[in-house]
């Protein structure tokens, strides 16, 4: 749009500022806070008034090394990276396929596929961990790693099918009929062009799926009770933790999500349809 | 791909693993939770005893109300500050990538997490009583995370406001993305106002996308948990927590499933409805 | 032997026939148009006889060996795409050598064969380039090195100038023709575009509704079109299709209202319904009328620079006439249009 002229204009660009300041700070005030408190010494979260002058920030890696050395958190994170991973792998190994047939192969029942796949995520999937336990007590897999990623698979499937759809969708298909009149079987046409030109793509659904099984808490909750995840671990010592512990937690949890998103935002956003000028 | 050669089996071959995967791990335990609802440990036969344990309980109607309540207020702002938050970011702005960046973060932030952190704010000797208190609002800190108040249940949707919205920001914003700017144009050529253009051009447009924010968020929403556990200890009573408790205190693992059961049921009922309105609203558009 | 047989082919899309028992015979080093309007099948064909498509009947030689079971990469073929399918993850270099690493060439080879089609199309300097960095034109010129570097039998080509902007699409049909004269190739060329096929090709096959409606050298369809269909489309403006019925007396045919064209078709008596079809730049315009004219009134004059196009109604018929540049035509005026005998074409 056009920018608009005089005083009015010229209030309108402060207010948007303003306003992109402020929910700027809604949304990192709470971070620095919780980083903060996860750093201070031990005696700064029992303290009151809490410090607010910058001088008064001390630093002080007591309380996380008590949270990770404490027992438990250390399998437990071991346990996370292991569902999130699983997860990953089981998600793409099953859904891009799916996701390439959407994408390439008319079939009959392609749309009914296609509907069903999106009314899942119209479903709570992750109540369903209830009643999977009672089945996975007679398989065993209560308690196991393998259980867990199930779980945070069936949750991730539906999305990552739709995804790797419109990530081959944007791979044109005129360039693997290229590649196959120069050479190529179907197959090392998908494996010479498409694969690499939708790896971008793959690449950010699959972080979006760790992300989901590292931060899924319920679920976990209800699948494990000697080998937990993280997030399980932590909601279930929840309130016999003290509080220091809690909020080292809480930090623990949040920084690789941080990370990731800062590394991966710009597939993320390429992926949601989102465009950065 | 050659001549008479059928491909005809190859589509079905790479989206059996897909449905086999459901078949197992999501159609099964959807039966398995109205099964278990309506049966109960040591009896066979189908009876309602596991409902009536449920509904006995006072935390049954807490867990309702609690649920309904939250969801009711929680949505609408949600939508309200992500549709703000999607309209700031598409217009003119320095630094819209950052912004988009910043908006965007907290969608890799978990419930629990979220819960934890805003418990270290509204906490008895947490950050907003040391900035009331300084200065000079109170003269004491407030225990806001008093269960026999409303709020928690304040907090509890500040908290989910500040954690999921971003979604919905993501969403609204790929929408919005989407829609040429033509169109906007052509109404201030024809003397529509700014808001007028918004009621008129840019929300009808966006109507897919709040659809589908609509019902992913809300049947996000309805599974509330871990939010709910930092914040009040489990104290206050939401549905998903009921069903986890159930479970994991009581062992019960039948009101455990028919807690589950109920939420699929309001899950079911709130996507149909949303369906309904949406394409009442897209007839009586068009008409 | 000839390079190209296909014999009956017929490909079905629901209960539609694509392509209708079509069959075709290429030379080598002919450059055969396919063309029509959209729709028409050509592209299909195209992409029945690159192996692309899956077809129902019929069979496919390529270079006297059956290849009608056989993949698109068993029947050595080399193919340009309408959006070009230059790999974006590839340098050019290495667009240009990628069905020469399939067939497994030396190294050495390869870079011979990529330097010598990137000469050709005047892209060396672009070699060591990602393709979204070059414009629609270079990219084309990508695709084309690609194709004309791979070692393959037949050339085919499925529209590949309709994407790029007019000017450019006439030095590209200039070079096209030139390039592939030099390199000897047997070439297949899809285009909706009729001055493209007339131009270009050594022989064009019309199609229409899946079938091939007339197969000829340019200038036999431009004067010669075996149908109101070809006539229609090939020609700028299109051939002039007047009704008409022959005269009481045998000696001409009355059209347009109370126009006369002094000739009829072979073997028509008098009151026969025929077409009389005419090309815009055999009819000549006069004042005054005389016994075989077509009487009309100027409609709308349409100067291109080197000729104006003048459409005239007569008798309802809005029949387009090319004269001179210079022609003095007053809209609303009277005018007489006269046909010589012998170019007039019938028509069905």
């Amino acid at each position: 749009m056009r920018p608009r002229q005089g005083l009015l204009g010229w209030l309108v660009t402060i207010g948007r500022y303003l306003a992109a300041g402020l929910v700027s700070a809604f949304i990192l005030g709470p971070i620095v806070v919780i980083a903060y408190l996860a750093f201070a010494p031990e005696e700064t979260v029992y303290l009151f008034p809490k410090p607010l002058a910058p001088a008064d920030f001390a630093f002080s890696t007591e309380t996380m090394s008590t949270f990770v050395t404490a027992t438990g958190t250390l399998d437990a994170l071991w346990t996370s990276i292991r569902v999130a991973l699983l997860t990953l792998v089981l998600a793409l190994v099953i859904g891009a396929p799916a996701g390439y047939a959407l994408a390439r192969h008319p079939f009959r029942g392609k749309d009914v596929y296609r509907l069903g796949i999106v009314a899942t995520r119209a479903f709570p999937i992750v109540i369903l961990a209830v009643p999977l336990i009672t089945y996975y007590l007679r398989w065993g897999l209560d308690d196991t790693v393998w259980g867990v990623a199930f779980l945070h698979t069936a949750m991730a499937l539906p999305t990552t099918v739709l995804v790797t759809s419109a990530v081959f969708i944007g791979v044109s298909e005129e360039l693997e009929a290229a590649a196959m009149t120069m050479g190529c079987s179907r197959f090392g046409a998908f494996r010479r062009v498409a694969l690499p030109l939708a790896l971008p793509g793959l690449a950010a659904s699959s972080i979006f799926t760790f992300v989901l099984s590292w931060n899924e808490v319920f679920g976990a909750a209800v699948l494990t009770l000697q080998n937990p995840t993280l997030p399980a671990l932590v909601v279930v010592q929840l309130n016999q933790s003290p509080v220091p512990i809690r909020f080292a937690g809480g930090f623990f949890l949040l920084a690789p999500a941080l990370i990731f998103m800062l590394i991966v935002r710009r597939y993320l956003f390429n992926l949601w349809g989102v465009k950065l000028k | 791909m050659s001549a008479r050669k059928s491909s005809g089996w190859a589509p079905y071959g790479l989206v059996a693993p897909s449905l086999l995967f459901l078949g197992v791990f999501f159609a099964w335990p959807m039966y398995r939770a109205v099964e278990l609802t309506f049966t109960k440990a040591d009896e066979p036969g189908l009876t309602l005893d596991t409902i009536n344990r449920a509904t006995a309980e006072a935390s049954f109607g807490e867990a309702w109300r609690n649920t309904l309540l939250i969801i009711a207020i929680l949505i609408p702002l949600q939508f309200a500050l992500a549709l703000a938050m999607a309209l700031l970011v598409n217009g003119r702005l320095r630094g819209r990538g950052v912004l988009v960046y910043i908006f965007a973060i907290p969608i890799a932030i978990s419930d629990l997490a979220a819960g934890i952190v805003w418990f270290s704010i509204f906490t008895e000797n947490g950050y907003l009583n040391t900035v009331l208190v300084e200065a000079g609002l109170l003269d004491r800190p407030f225990v806001f995370l008093n269960i026999t108040t409303s709020w928690p249940l304040a907090i509890i949707i500040l908290a989910e406001l500040w954690r999921a919205t971003s979604l919905v920001f993501v969403i609204l914003l790929a929408g919005l993305q989407g829609i040429p700017a033509e169109y906007d144009e052509a109404a201030a050529v024809f003397g529509a106002g700014w808001f007028t253009r918004l009621r008129k051009v840019t929300l009808p447009v966006l109507r897919p996308s709040i659809l589908v924010a609509l019902i992913l968020r809300t049947i996000l929403a309805f599974q509330m948990f871990a939010v709910v556990v930092a914040l009040t200890g489990g104290s206050t009573r939401v549905l998903a927590a009921e069903s986890f408790r159930w479970f994991n205190r009581l062992r019960d693992e039948h009101v455990a499933s028919a807690y589950a059961s109920f939420i699929l049921l309001l899950s079911l009922i709130v996507v149909v409805i949303y369906l309904r309105v949406f394409r009442d609203a897209e007839e009586k558009a068009s008409a | 032997m000839r390079h190209l047989q296909v014999e009956a082919l017929t490909k079905t899309y629901g209960d539609m026939n694509a392509v209708d028992d079509v069959t075709l015979e290429i030379e080598a080093q002919e450059f055969l148009v396919l063309l029509g309007p959209s729709g028409c099948g050509k592209s299909t064909l195209l992409r029945c006889i690159a192996g692309l498509e899956e077809i129902d009947a019929g069979t496919i030689r390529i270079g006297g060996a059956d290849v009608t079971d056989r993949k698109p990469k068993d029947r050595n073929i080399s193919m340009v795409f309408q959006n070009y399918a230059v790999f974006p993850h590839l340098t050019v270099a290495k667009n240009i050598a990628f069905g020469l690493e399939r067939q497994k060439k030396g190294r050495q080879e390869i870079a011979e064969r990529v330097r010598s089609a990137a000469e050709l199309l005047h892209i060396e300097d672009l070699l060591h380039r990602q393709p979204n960095s070059l414009s629609g034109g270079q990219r084309q010129r990508v695709a084309v090195a690609r194709a004309i570097a791979y070692d393959a039998d037949l050339l085919l080509m499925d529209e590949p100038l309709s994407n790029l902007d007019a000017l450019l699409r006439l030095e590209m049909r200039a070079e096209l023709k030139r390039l592939v004269s030099e390199i000897k190739a047997t070439v297949i060329y899809v285009t909706h575009d009729q001055t493209e096929a007339l131009s270009m090709g050594d022989r064009v096959a019309v199609m229409e509704r899946g079938r091939i409606v007339q197969l000829g050298a340019p200038i036999e369809i431009y004067n010669d079109p075996a149908s109101t269909f070809v006539a229609g489309f090939i020609g700028n403006p299109p051939m002039n299709l007047l009704p008409g019925r022959v005269l009481a007396e045998g000696t001409g045919v009355e059209v347009a209202g109370e126009g006369r064209i002094g000739a009829v078709p072979p073997a028509s008596k008098p009151g026969d319904q025929v077409t009389a079809g005419i090309r815009a730049e055999n009819i000549a315009v006069a004042d005054t009328s005389g016994t075989w004219s077509i009487p009309g009134r100027v409609f709308v004059v349409e100067p291109l620079g080197s000729h104006n196009i003048i459409t005239v109604d007569a008798g309802g018929e809005l029949i387009r006439v090319s004269v001179g540049a210079d022609h003095a035509a007053v809209v609303g005026g009277d005018v007489y249009l006269t046909v010589p005998p012998e170019k007039v074409r019938w028509l069905s």
